[in-house]
């Protein structure tokens, strides 16, 4: 992985050197801090800051995974899905593509950072901005992993895997929905402009993963970072001392959600261990969280534009909230 | 930002990726089973990079990027923001959550993953009960010893999770348990209030990193001498004592189990400082 040693490899035209500029001795720079041991233990800071590395690092480096399968998934579909084929074979009707979306959804096995690169990818591509939108929520939610880990994290409770399944998918089509009817195509201006065009597949598909990367992970920082500060300043304690059912505690347990940006995998057993709140407040904390939280307003505005973002995220909160009031009244 | 830099920027992110796996160093934040994915995203990441750094320098005759310019800008921006975690994580080594996470939360009741009638069955027989001063008999102690039965469920070198000590002291009725020698292993926190001879032996349960962090907690009481550092690691043997349990009450009434402590040892940090599911 010596950056040196890369030029071989070099398919165009020959160069008798590669151009070395500041790029690549800031990389150079970058690339020692990373091998080197650290010179500073962290554990010698303040206890607050000390927390706030441990967690900003921590979803940074775990999100990873997801991320780059959720953009080779997006390079993937850049390369082989020509510009123009998703509008001219998917279903015309939001009515019909919007559900269609939504239960798509269950087949991509990752957290929230994977899916919102795809769905941008999507609406790239010409798919419909409100059937994007509903895979776009649905994905993290309902995917089999995350329907396991929920089982896991009930045990012996499978209402809360069949709750979480229908909330998750209604609020879903329920924005896909209304965004198909609100949406207007300035507000994915960003994601339009994103197509990419190689002179291979191959080239197409590695560009397009690198780019979208490069691109959602920027802003994945910007919610790690967020998510790390609330978590030191805000102690969990005091959220979970407001304890208690009925509205108010299903609006507590939205909102921790939000705050906390927790992985999708890994939400269920926080809010199985939650249990001073109702089911129906546990139930909120998992249907909202994969599909509004901090981390996930920064991914979205970064792909699909602030003006997005900036709609998509309380219709979403809101929708979200009554979905899982509707499916724990009926199933837990 | 340069095309040439972002493309590096993802081989720096890959290598940083593959450094903290190789070394383990990833395990003071995110679970061990995520070892294969980290590893593979980082191999993938590096590709990626080095390929689109060969391609901008293949390019550099003039060519346009694969980006429109307009686009390019606000990538700029963005991705610039990948030099922090590289920063943080290669400067700063990150230490494990502790006692600063740990008043932060409150102990809630353990969920029951176990079958805990057959987990006590597994225990030691009546006759390794502790005996002598400050014992207390075992009220279980008609029991026949079992030995079809693995230890290992519940023991392993005395040594029991603080998940199962949780679980077993909470749900299981007969409290068998009581006066049995346990070892159990976890870091320091200060006992609130200050009180002598206490403190909290804690642990993180954690289903995918640590901002999913679930506290885990037992209480040592009769620690003789100096209490252990904060934040330090300590093996404490001792035993459980149903009817000292003094009550630390968390709002739903649960109370954190009491490990009576009769040795209490410093230890190293384990390698993996969080439990996880399969702890249980």
């Amino acid at each position: 992985m010596r950056v040196q040693d890369a030029p071989h490899v070099e398919p165009g035209p020959r160069l008798p050197k590669p151009a070395v500029g500041w790029p690549e001795l800031a990389a150079l720079a970058l690339l020692v801090v990373v091998l080197l041991p650290a010179p500073y233990k962290a554990s010698l800071a303040s206890p607050g800051l000390r927390n706030w590395i441990t967690i900003f690092v921590a979803i940074s480096v775990q999100a990873l995974p997801f991320l780059v399968l959720g953009t080779l998934v997006s390079g993937a579909i850049a390369a082989a899905v020509p510009p123009g084929w998703l509008a001219r074979h998917l279903p015309k009707r939001p009515g019909l593509a919007v559900p269609a979306a939504g239960l798509a959804g269950a087949a991509f096995p990752g957290c929230e950072c994977g899916s919102v690169p795809i769905a941008g990818r999507l609406v790239a591509n010409g798919a419909q901005p409100a059937a994007a939108t509903a895979f776009l929520l649905s994905a993290p939610a309902i995917n089999p992993v995350v329907l396991v880990s929920t089982a896991v994290a009930f045990p012996g409770q499978p209402q809360y895997v069949v709750a979480r399944f229908a909330g998750s998918l209604a609020t879903a089509v329920v924005v896909g929905l209304i965004w198909s009817r609100v949406g207007k195509a300035a507000w994915h201006a960003k994601a339009l402009g994103r197509i990419s065009v190689g002179d291979t597949r191959w080239r197409t598909m590695a560009a397009t993963s690198l780019h979208d990367f490069l691109h959602a992970g920027g802003f994945l920082i910007v919610g790690a970072i967020t998510a790390a500060t609330l978590h030191t300043v805000v102690p969990q304690s005091v959220l979970s001392t407001i304890a208690g059912s009925g509205l108010l505690a299903v609006l507590i347990m939205a909102l921790l959600a939000f705050v906390l940006a927790i992985c999708s995998e890994a939400d269920a057993f926080v809010a199985a261990s939650l249990s001073q709140f109702s089911p129906t407040a546990r139930l909120a904390f998992m249907v909202v969280g994969p599909a509004v939280d901090v981390k996930l307003v920064a991914l979205q505005a970064g792909t699909f534009g602030r003006s997005f973002a900036t709609r998509f995220a309380p219709i979403s909160f809101v929708v979200a909230v009554v979905c899982s009031l509707v499916a724990g009244r009926f199933l837990l | 930002m340069s095309q040439r830099f972002a493309a590096l920027l993802a081989v720096v992110t890959g290598v940083l990726a593959l450094r903290m796996t190789l070394s383990m160093d990833f395990l003071n934040f995110i679970k061990a089973t995520m070892f294969p994915w980290l590893l593979l995203s980082g191999v993938v990441l590096v590709w990626l990079g080095v390929y689109g750094w060969v391609r901008q320098q293949s390019k550099s005759q003039g060519e346009a990027t694969a980006c429109s310019p307009g686009h390019s800008h606000s990538l700029s921006r963005a991705a610039w923001l990948l030099v922090l975690p590289v920063l943080f994580a290669g400067l700063l080594e990150p230490a494990p959550l502790g006692s600063f996470a740990a008043q932060r939360q409150t102990v809630q009741a353990p969920r029951q993953f176990s079958d805990v009638g057959a987990l006590v069955e597994s225990l030691p027989a009546g006759a390794s009960t502790v005996s002598g001063e400050g014992a207390v008999s075992n009220s279980a102690g008609g029991r026949q010893p079992r030995s079809d039965l693995p230890r290992g469920a519940v023991l392993t070198d005395g040594e029991m999770s603080l998940l199962k000590f949780m679980e077993i002291t909470y749900y299981d009725e007969s409290e068998a348990l009581a006066g049995v020698p346990i070892k159990l292993v976890g870091f320091v926190v200060p006992a609130p209030g200050g009180q002598g001879g206490e403190f909290l032996l804690s642990r993180f349960l954690i289903n995918c990193c640590a901002a999913d962090a679930t506290l885990m907690q037992a209480g040592v009481l009769d620690v003789k001498g100096k209490l252990p550092a904060q934040d330090s690691w300590v093996a404490v043997t001792g035993y459980w004592d149903p009817e000292r349990q003094k009550g630390r009450r968390t709002s739903d009434g649960f109370s954190i189990p009491e490990l009576i402590a009769q040795n209490v040892e410093p230890i190293e940090a384990p390698q993996e400082p969080y439990l996880s599911l399969a702890d249980y």
